[in-house]
């Protein structure tokens, strides 16, 4: 199992304010020290128009990690697919992967904002079948050779992308990073991407039972079986006491969490509308709580075998909600790398940590 | 008078199968080691001439104090899309950014972008309001005639009258309200380091959009590569570039602007070398004194603050590039007054 850290947004809470020029700088030095720690992957996340700066562009970030960096293999976790035309979205993509000499991969996603595709000038009608057609042309794209692709949302004559991809006519690993749907595990499947089944607030039969429907769907497609692979995003935290790990959930998590979901409205009330209070014990917590991997070494352990067991490839831990205190987050890290990290080492065949 | 470079072709071929140094990875490798030299010799700025803001990105972080120019094309891309790129570069290189927009563009361009050709100016003009209102208001709308953000307006066609459309409050807006959240519309983020914004260049070879750009107060990028020059010392600013220049200073004196509000820099294929010229494609290309003449020549043609040096860059040439930066830098720049 490959581990990789993510996902950074770049963003200043209200529970954490800081200088936004700080974020983007921290999160270059936290993936150097990503690196030297033996991850195999770091991760950065997107989003636009929202209030604390959140990361809207991704590959610009990216390029400054790849001139600092030689091994990790860089993730956009993930990249909106949709919010742009894909071949100009491919060539960012071709020089970022030739920046870090092919070390990039691309998870993508539909993207759930309604105000994300009106501020950029997009219906958000028939999602799925856009992102069929969008990882199509990519795909044409960035193997370098001139492509036509008719389609019905996107149309290319005689297109060439240039730069190609670094290893072209081979792509950069894709992923679909899903929501909670059936459907969209299955759409993995069929494309023959990697699935990436989101952690936060899923229960772990929820994930197993998404899992299941992407490698049925794999399977109808003709893909080799050995080929499917999917990895899980959750929230760790991670201390050397339970005392302190629980500290960590109360006091730099959730509070973001809080804010976090009644910023993007995710939780309804009764009535429809967005919950802007989230007091100690609401049901939300309950949820989100049983997804996040919380405590000692030892207890984390046993919290990400229980996705190991269900063929799990790469894990991806995320600390940065620790409330974004860099100190919390490098210690975490530390802490991870020294005393997680080689207990799944030690059970791979070559014990590797190649990225 | 400012020395900036202008990096046109980063070169290569694509993928990293020609294994002679001259795969794209190694051409930015180069563009790379140029821009770690250039902010040696103490040059202003690196420009790139395509929009590519990871690219610049990486110039960025291979750098410290020297400016990292984009030049981005509002006319042909999704104007939110290059405002949120340029404020994230703008972070990444801690309000380093020098935001240039290209207004013209080929016809091969606009067709790849289903633009009519009868467009490109309204549309340019538009998408640069609207990148700089985007950067400089907490939440925003524009309701232009090809933008209209957000997407969701009430389109109204009167008889005989083309289509008006009124802006409705979109409906993601609505729940937020009844909550109590404090948000009216959509805010860009994240907001540029440089405040009020970052300083815009358009560059153009076109009267009208250099007349825009002066009222606007955003600098001006002509080039000056235009005429060929018979020889190294008589070069003079293409007759376009000194005209497009005196219809600038005219606009901003016209309509109250002050000269120092604003800058004009000229692109110019500069190749300084020790005597042994091999950079025939050169528009000015000699010894320091001879480049000296030919920049002081364009200087006073044109009322230019900043010279921006097209560098002959590729897998073969790179040490002369970098012999011409530092004649640049050693000899020519320190005779430059103003």
């Amino acid at each position: 199992m490959k581990f990789w850290l993510g996902l950074y947004g770049m963003q200043s809470p209200r529970s954490y304010p800081r200088s936004l020029a700080w974020t983007y700088s921290e999160v270059v030095d936290h993936a150097v020290e990503a690196e030297r720690l033996g991850f195999d992957g770091f991760g950065i996340t997107e989003h636009h128009f929202w209030y604390d700066g959140y990361c809207p562009s991704l590959f610009p970030v990216l390029a400054a990690i790849a001139r600092r960096t030689d091994r990790i293999q860089l993730l956009t976790g993930a990249l909106l697919l949709l919010l742009r035309d894909p071949l100009r979205t491919a060539h960012e993509i071709a020089v970022v992967d030739n920046l870090s000499r092919g070390r990039l991969t691309l998870a993508m996603g539909y993207g759930y904002r309604p105000e994300e595709y009106e501020g950029l000038g997009l219906e958000m009608k028939a999602r799925g079948a856009r992102f069929s057609e969008a990882v199509k042309v990519l795909r044409l794209a960035l193997a370098g050779s001139p492509f036509s692709f008719a389609g019905k949302y996107y149309n290319y004559e005689n297109a060439t992308l240039s730069p190609a991809a670094f290893n072209s006519p081979a792509c950069p690993p894709m992923w679909l990073a899903g929501g909670s749907q059936e459907a969209t595990a299955r759409r993995a499947g069929r494309l023959g991407l990697a699935y990436w089944a989101p952690g936060p607030a899923l229960p772990l039969e929820t994930v197993a039972h998404l899992i299941e429907c992407y490698r049925e769907a794999w399977k109808e497609a003709g893909h080799p079986a050995e080929q499917a692979s999917f990895g899980v995003a959750t929230d760790v935290a991670l201390a050397e006491t339970e005392e302190e790990a629980e500290a960590i959930v109360n006091q730099d998590v959730l509070p973001v969490y809080a804010e976090q979901l009644a910023g993007f409205g995710f939780i309804k009330d009764e009535q429809g509308l967005p919950v802007r209070e989230f007091p100690e014990g609401h049901p939300v917590f309950k949820a989100l709580r049983s997804s996040f991997c919380v405590g000692t070494p030892a207890q984390v352990i046993e919290a990400i075998e229980r996705y190991r067991a269900l063929g799990c490839d790469v894990f991806m831990p995320r600390m940065v909600e620790a409330n974004f205190r860099s100190d919390r987050i490098l210690g975490e890290m530390k802490l991870f790398a020294e005393s997680v990290m080689p207990h799944f080492r030690g059970q791979e065949s070559n014990g590797g940590t190649a990225g | 008078m400012k020395l900036g470079i202008f990096v046109e072709e980063t070169g290569g071929a694509g993928g990293n199968a020609t294994g002679k140094g001259n795969s794209t990875a190694d051409s930015y490798d180069r563009l790379l080691e140029l821009a770690a030299v250039a902010e040696e010799l103490g040059f202003a700025s690196l420009w790139l001439a395509a929009q590519d803001f990871a690219l610049a990105s990486a110039v960025a972080e291979q750098s410290e104090y020297l400016r990292v120019g984009v030049l981005s094309n509002p006319a042909l891309e999704h104007p939110v899309k290059i405002a949120e790129d340029a404020a994230v570069l703008d972070l990444l290189s801690n309000g380093r950014l020098l935001f240039g927009a290209r207004a013209d563009a080929s016809p091969e361009e606009l067709a790849a972008a289903s633009i009519a050709p009868g467009q490109r100016q309204a549309r340019f003009e538009e998408a640069m309001d609207l990148i700089v209102k985007a950067w400089t208001h907490d939440g925003f709308a524009y309701l232009g005639e090809y933008n209209r953000v957000p997407l969701l307006t009430k389109v109204v066609a009167e008889q005989g009258q083309a289509f008006v459309p009124e802006p409705v409050e979109p409906p993601f807006l609505l729940p937020w309200k009844r909550a109590g959240l404090p948000f009216d519309y959509l805010s860009l983020q994240p907001k540029p380091v440089q405040q009020p914004r970052p300083p815009v260049f358009v560059a153009t070879g076109d009267e009208d959009t250099a007349r825009w750009a002066a009222r606007r107060g955003h600098s001006l990028i002509l080039d000056a590569d235009e005429a060929p020059a018979s020889d190294a010392a008589s070069v003079s600013a293409s007759v376009s570039a000194s005209s497009l220049a005196t219809a600038y200073w005219h606009e901003l004196d016209r309509v109250g602007r002050g000269r120092e509000e604003v800058t004009l820099a000229l692109t110019l294929t500069v190749a300084a070398h020790d005597g042994n010229d091999t950079s025939a494609s050169a528009t000015l290309s000699g010894d320091p004194e001879q480049v000296l003449e030919g920049i002081k020549t364009l200087v006073r043609n044109t009322g230019a603050f900043q010279l921006l040096c097209r560098v002959v860059a590729g897998y073969d040439r790179q040490a002369e590039a970098i012999r011409s930066l530092q004649l640049l830098a050693s000899d020519v720049r320190p005779r430059l007054e103003m």
